[in-house]
């Protein structure tokens, strides 16, 4: 019986872990870039983000409409992207738009 | 064992919450661009009013635009009836202006509002006073709507926002 918690919660844990090219098993912060445009300059900046919670039960909109929309951005110049974990039981993915 | 994995599990969570919460670095994201480098804090949802919900906002500044910063905000409001002005205030920094609405959305209950504006960014420092007792209050419809500070939250968030805007203006002396 305990074997089977211990699995459920390791592969709850392993679904709980956020979209990242590094992942760390107890803590991540990690930023890095999505896209770039050829667009020039950029004085907005929009987030969106999306939770996840015990690796059972993810919401939000982390598109990249919905932060420039959040901004007001109509030109895209370039998009990062920040992915936070707490020992996959709490992760946030913040998507961020800079643009005009 | 499984009891023992989760309390250990929650711990390490709760500490690393904790670690992160202080650490100004995980509040804002800045870029150096050819004219200044651009700054942003991420949204924070810091007032309330028991009438119409929570505002939520978030600041840009970018540097050599002359001190001014963009304040984007999201509310809820009841009606659909826009905005036309707002004021933050904390002490004696005041953050005032019209705003421009960037959508209204309905939802479940009532609408879901969110303007941006542009502010005296030198008055930053200033609004970020942990010992004062900031309100904002929105204009709409020729009545205002007053949201009140969420005292626990602000005690944790004004001297971050505070660290964040004066990095900012060393910074930009340079």
């Amino acid at each position: 019986m305990k074997k089977i918690f211990a699995l459920a919660f390791a592969a709850v844990m392993f679904v709980g872990c956020v979209k990242s090219p590094l992942v760390g098993g107890i803590y991540t912060d990690v930023k890095d870039g999505l896209a770039v445009t050829g667009n020039a300059g950029s004085s907005k900046v929009g987030t969106a983000e999306a939770k996840g919670y015990v690796g059972i039960v993810a919401l939000g909109d982390a598109s990249i409409q919905a932060a420039a929309r959040e901004a007001g951005i109509t030109r895209i110049h370039h998009v990062d992207y920040q992915a936070k974990s707490y020992v996959g039981v709490y992760t946030i993915y913040t998507i961020i738009v800079y643009g005009d | 064992m499984t009891k023992r994995l989760l309390l250990t599990t929650f711990c390490i969570a709760g500490a690393a919450l904790a670690v992160s919460a202080q650490n100004i670095r995980s509040h804002y994201v800045s870029k150096a661009e050819a004219d200044g480098v651009i700054y942003h804090t991420f949204p924070v949802t810091l007032f309330e009013s028991r009438e119409t919900g929570d505002l939520t906002f978030d600041i840009t500044y970018k540097e050599h635009r002359g001190g001014r910063a963009t304040i984007n905000f999201t509310c809820r409001m009841a009606q659909a009836v826009p905005a036309d002005s707002v004021r933050f205030a904390a002490g004696w920094a005041v953050l005032a202006g019209p705003v421009e609405k960037l959508y209204l959305e309905p939802e479940k209950k009532g609408w879901k509002h969110r303007y941006t504006f542009d502010a005296d960014g030198s008055q930053l420092c200033g609004f970020f006073d942990e010992q004062a007792e900031p309100e904002v209050t929105l204009y709409a419809g020729g009545r205002p709507y007053v949201y009140r500070v969420k005292r626990s939250a602000w005690r944790s968030y004004a001297p971050v926002g505070y660290k964040i805007f004066e990095m900012i203006y060393v910074n930009e002396k340079r």
